[in-house]
């Protein structure tokens, strides 16, 4: 595939994976691949967690906002790129 | 996009705590139609809606692999949408400069689960990046990624 950001072409349409014109694909961590929501991101890793296999997470860097709050700003951020897809590359 | 736009569209009913979603199925409905830019505005404003109603984040919720509390719910599409945030600004040659709380708040959720995550392919191979390097980049190698 030609086109895309990376050639300067901006109008390269976004193929049947999903890809922008002949910009590398995103890792995989957005791309829910048997379509179930978040699957691929959480389900083995859910499996083990409620198995006893990992401890509670802990960091020392408590985030700022809470879930509800990081959920907004992370929904927000995405919806503010979205709004600069091109029409056409939303095909 | 429609992916984005299902996952959005998820998210009201799961923290409302109904039952599970139907979800290989919806996933591939096109929910975006002749302005997509609008459509896709009102399943993420619903979305947002939902959470900033949520009254209960311990409340428990029903997911398609199993039933967990909304938070641990909400901390999963946080990761998911905040990355993807990032990633499609790269994609389409966008400002990929993600707000300092946001990054705050993923490098938080993502360093206690980062090798876990790895471990079953969700993050590729850690990118070194210096301690001193800024905090984005840090979680951008963590998660595989060349900042």
């Amino acid at each position: 595939m030609t086109g895309g950001p990376a050639s300067g072409d901006r109008s390269a349409p976004i193929d049947a994976a999903g890809r922008l014109g002949d910009v590398d694909p995103p890792p995989p961590v957005g791309l829910a691949a048997d379509g179930l929501p978040f699957t691929h991101l959480t389900h083995p890793y859910r499996k083990m967690a409620t198995q006893g296999a990992f401890p509670a997470p802990t960091t020392g860097m408590e985030p700022k906002m809470n879930e509800q709050g990081l959920f907004i700003r992370a929904n927000e951020t995405l919806h503010g790129v979205i709004r600069q897809v091109r029409p056409e590359q939303m095909t | 996009m429609n992916l984005y736009t299902y996952e959005d569209a998820c998210v009201p009913g799961v923290s409302n705590g109904d039952a599970k979603q139907p979800s290989n199925d919806a996933a591939r409905v096109d929910l975006l139609g002749e302005h997509p830019q609008d459509d896709y505005s009102r399943y993420s404003d619903a979305a947002d809606a939902a959470v900033r109603a949520l009254a209960d984040p311990s409340r428990i919720v029903h997911i398609s692999y199993g039933d967990f509390p909304a938070s641990d719910y909400l901390r999963d599409v946080t990761i998911q949408r905040g990355l993807s945030a990032y990633d499609t600004a790269k994609s389409i040659g966008a400002d990929t400069a993600l707000p300092a709380d946001l990054v705050q708040g993923l490098w938080s959720m993502i360093v206690p689960i980062a090798e876990q995550l790895r471990e079953f392919g969700v993050f590729g191979p850690r990118v070194e990046v210096p301690e001193d390097a800024p905090l984005q980049d840090r979680l951008l190698g963590l998660t595989g990624r060349q900042p």
